[in-house]
């Protein structure tokens, strides 16, 4: 049996050996392992060893283990039973290796059940009993090695996500559908982006690209940029018509109601749509969209995207009530009693600003951020700032926003009269929370940033405001990193303005909510939900986004939809157990791209053109231009395939440890994870042998022999090529010089006898072999 | 040289290749690996008569072996009790250099496992006191094994010493 390790982990469930042991949740294990008790779990009394496996141990791979030990040790099973043991190992073996998918599990089910209690033979009754439980009190895990080719525990190598894969909050199944782009498949691309986020191209213009942090390649040059061409995929496939909506189920007739229509609410309904609900949507405004459609400017997200998207989502036959609020007439609780939905989801959003309660805030020219842009984008028109001079108060996304859409505003309504945009934040530059691309295009665009400041007060004159008193910070965060700012109260500065918007942060308007809805809100006005399964203190009613969280991300909120969708479904189902969260999801291993290493590593981060920074702030034209057909290839050409190889080194351990050669050269980038970043050592010093293609345990590694030379690739970059001699007898395929020459300084030298090794394996044999004929 | 013997007597061969058939089912390789062949050699015309001939070609088990001194990892290696060269598949990691290194392309390759395989004498019936398999199901017995210290001896010998001839050369 594997041996367990780490003290510090995190217990998941108890082992019992023998015939009528089996593995068990912790949760039960922490009562006594009396008789009794196991014969109530579907177990019975025990003789032998118990074990505790830990969060980072994969049950599945772990009865694998079990079943492989129980056939070594026992020796006298007849052939039926080891035939049985052989097929339930087999489909074990298919479930850790990704072959797998929900009847795998049922046959595992099916295959074991007869053996449970018939006892003639106790190998089979073990294995049956280990299965059985397994399945029944950690399906979740099954399921998940069987439906999304994901293993929890990241035990199980090609099980194993890309690390973008699993920083996506919607888990997008990032490697395959740049790989997919690469060798020019753009539609089956967006179609891979779909299955995990209903709005490729609105994330592919404005999401914050957490996945981007965690590119390998960063280690190489510089990150992938997957964001833009998840937008490239939609525009491509929109362009040629392709781009439209996915079939739903047929209905199941259950009904249920979402609040709001911003991404988590649309993304919920999609998911829920997807698997035959009838959903309908609140909105309470004129549009729908929710804040991508009113507090994202158009220069970054054109609405008619946004539209496309939402219209997708519609054609599904999710139906979207608009200027429809949830409050007096129709409560939470009426739609539950009186509207006949079966659940409901809460996603409102934080659509109100923060309010500071300094001096002067309530003078004419003090805006408030999301208030400001809403305004904006709702009424087409600004608040009045004809002034030449504005300034924004906070360091966020929706600071520079703010700045960047009054500073469009102020271009429209003066024709390029002279304004000048001056943001004040806490933070130092490399504190902001803002992404550091906007903050790169809106000084492009002439703001300008000053760090380390905080307002003390708003000057004002007969009501107007006339500029704005700050002090210097003395610093945001304490020592735990939490934000608590202090500051230098003497050390204060005077900016002149005509204008000051305030974009500190949001909270949520929970004010639709009633006593008899009876759903608790957390003491920063949130609602209060259970974070894996976003339920909230109601049966039945699901709360996430912006409105559970606080003021978040557009795909986060995607995320929450997901989870949303799950979890109704869970609660609809009436099925008990664990709930299911979202979980990567391997949808397609897609062929490698044949590609020079040369080629590989030069080939940089494409830039994404952008409109000239003079011309983009006299409206509101999207900024960014997208990639063409041949930009976004290139670019989705430097993916380094991380769903495949997980840079384990096992091929760099084989080529230096076994073989001597010492080819493959990986760098340590943290305590577990490595990178190839010298490709030149390959081309010198491989001899092509094949070893590390053979020792990979994903399969990463090609390894070829064609008829005129022997090739390494990894992931399809080519490391290595080596010509190969010809055989002199039959002119076939025999060895490249340098192999030839690593087997001789091995044998030949070192033995002192010398053969000439003109023919290939074959042909020596053969030739041989007639020297040994005197007719 | 290991201290056994295997040994062919041409003239009764009759190449029906009973000797590979069982050398793989008793090993269980797939298409592709062939431990002893029978290669035939001819027909040709000597004194205006057609003559053909069949060899069997099984690894020799070298006093040096070049595979042995080849193998990176260890793999392959000689018994110390008795000299029969033999692949130890947990060690094998693949890299072919054996299939290159032998003068007579005794190892072969199982493309099932990704390893080399060779002839090995059947080593496991051997020390059961059984023949290896190709010669117990030699169909003419042509085919015959046994400890080296037997009269055989000065035969295989002299096959030893026209190997040794032979790969001087090549």
């Amino acid at each position: 049996m594997p041996e367990q390790t780490s003290p510090k982990a995190d217990p998941k469930a108890i082992y019992v050996a023998g015939s009528q042991g089996g593995i068990y949740p912790v949760e039960l294990g922490k009562q006594t392992l009396d008789p009794e008790f196991l014969g109530k779990m579907g177990g019975a009394a025990i003789k032998g060893a118990v074990q505790t496996l830990h969060q980072q141990d994969c049950l599945v791979a772990f009865v694998g283990s079990c079943l492989a030990s129980l056939m070594e040790h026992s020796k006298e099973l007849c052939h039926s039973c080891r035939s049985v043991l052989e097929a339930l190992e087999s489909l074990l073996a298919d479930l850790v290796a990704g072959n797998a998918d929900a009847a795998t599990l049922e046959q595992l089910g099916n295959r074991s059940e007869p053996f449970k209690y018939k006892s003639h033979c106790p190998a089979l009754q073990e294995a049956a009993t280990l299965i059985l439980s397994a399945l029944a009190h950690f399906p979740i895990e099954f399921r998940l090695h069987a439906e999304n080719k994901f293993c929890p525990a990241r035990v199980c190598p090609k099980l194993l996500p890309a690390p973008c894969h699993q920083a996506c909050p919607t888990n997008i199944d990032i490697p395959s559908f740049l790989s997919l782009i690469a060798h020019g498949r753009h539609q089956e691309a967006l179609e891979v982006i779909r299955q995990d986020n209903p709005f490729p191209w609105m994330c592919g213009l404005v999401c914050p690209r957490p996945c981007e942090s965690y590119c390998v390649r960063a280690n190489l040059d510089n990150p992938l940029n997957i964001r833009d061409l998840k937008a490239f995929a939609a525009e491509f496939a929109s362009n040629h018509g392709e781009y439209l909506p996915l079939s739903p189920s047929p209905s199941n007739g259950r009904r249920v109601a979402i609040v709001g229509s911003g991404p988590a609410g649309l993304s919920a309904a999609h998911f829920l749509a997807r698997k035959g609900y009838a959903v309908t949507i609140f909105e309470a405004l004129a549009v729908a969209g929710g804040t991508p459609r009113w507090g994202i400017p158009s220069y970054r997200l054109p609405r008619e995207i946004l539209k496309k998207e939402i219209d997708n989502i519609r054609q599904m036959g999710v139906e979207i009530r608009l200027n429809s609020p949830i409050g007096k007439d129709r409560s939470i609780n009426d739609l539950l009693t009186r509207d006949g939905f079966e659940a409901v989801f809460i996603a409102v959003g934080a659509q109100d600003s923060l309010r500071l309660p300094l001096p002067g805030t309530d003078a004419e020219g003090v805006f408030w951020g999301v208030e400001y842009l809403r305004e904006v984008s709702l009424n087409g028109k600004a608040p009045p700032i004809k002034n030449e001079r504005v300034i924004v108060i906070g360091g966020g996304n929706v600071a520079i926003d703010v700045a960047r859409v009054s500073l469009r505003v102020a271009r429209v309504s003066l024709e390029r009269g002279a304004t000048k945009v001056t943001m004040f934040c806490l933070e130092a530059p490399e504190e902001m929370p803002a992404s550091q691309w906007e903050v790169d295009e809106a000084a492009e665009e002439g703001i300008e940033i000053l760090h380390r400041w905080g307002v003390k007060r708003v000057l004002t004159q007969s009501g107007k405001v006339t500029g704005i008193e700050l002090k210097k910070v003395e610093r945001v965060f304490d020592e735990r990193g939490r934000f608590a700012p202090t500051y230098f109260e003497e050390h204060t500065i005077v900016h002149e303005a005509d204008a000051v918007i305030f974009a500190i942060g949001q909270k949520a308007n929970l004010n639709f909510l009633t006593e008899t809805d009876g759903i608790t809100r957390t003491p920063w006005g949130f609602i209060q939900v259970d974070p894996q399964t976003l339920a909230t203190s109601r049966p039945g009613v699901f709360a996430g986004g912006d409105a559970a969280t606080g003021p978040a991300t557009v795909v986060k909120g995607v995320a929450a939809g997901k989870q949303a969708a799950l979890s109704i479904q869970h609660f609809l189902s009436g099925e008990t157990g664990p709930v299911p969260t979202t979980a990567p999801c391997k949808r397609s291993r897609v062929p490698f791209l044949e590609i020079l290493a040369t080629d590989k590593i030069s080939t940089r981060r494409v830039p994404m053109p952008a409109l000239d920074p003079h011309e983009r702030v006299m409206d509101f034209a999207q900024v960014e231009l997208g990639y063409t057909e041949a930009q976004a290839m290139r670019e989705a050409g430097r993916c380094l395939r991380c769903d495949v190889c997980i840079r384990c080194g096992t091929c760099a351990m084989v080529c230096r440890d076994k073989m001597g050669v010492d080819a493959l050269h990986f760098t340590d980038i943290s305590e577990t994870e490595r990178i190839l970043q010298d490709y030149q050592r390959p081309q010198e010093r491989c001899i092509t042998c094949g070893a590390c293609a053979l020792a990979c345990p994903t399969n990463a590694i090609d390894y070829l022999e064609a008829p005129d030379r022997r090739e390494v690739r990894l992931c399809g970059t080519i490391l290595n090529q080596l010509r190969t001699l010809k055989c002199q007898e039959c002119g076939g395929l025999f060895v490249p010089p340098r192999y030839l020459n690593y087997v001789t300084r091995r044998s030949d030298s070192m033995m002192g006898k010398m053969v000439l090794r003109r023919l290939c394996p074959k042909c020596a044999r053969e030739k041989r072999a007639a020297q040994f004929v005197k007719f | 040289m290991s201290q056994y013997y295997l040994i062919q007597d041409q003239k009764r061969c009759i190449g029906c290749l009973s000797c590979e058939v069982h050398c793989k089912s008793n090993k269980g390789l797939p298409l592709g690996p062939r431990l002893g062949q029978i290669i035939r050699v001819g027909p040709k015309m000597v004194a205006d008569l057609p003559k053909q001939a069949f060899v069997f070609m099984p690894c020799f088990h070298c006093e040096e072996p070049w595979c042995v001194a080849v193998c990176p990892t260890g793999a392959m290696h000689k018994r110390p009790q008795d000299g029969i060269v033999f692949v130890e598949p947990s060690l094998c990691v693949g890299c072919k250099a054996c299939i290159s290194a032998c003068p007579w392309g005794a190892p072969q390759w199982n493309p099932e496992t990704g390893k080399t395989v060779k002839c090995d004498y059947c080593m496991d019936r051997v020390d059961q006191g059984l023949e290896p398999a190709c010669v117990s199901k030699c169909v003419t017995h042509c085919l015959s094994f046994g400890k080296a210290d037997k009269p055989e001896l000065t035969r295989r010998e002299r096959f030893a010493k026209a190997a040794a001839l032979e790969v001087e050369n090549l």
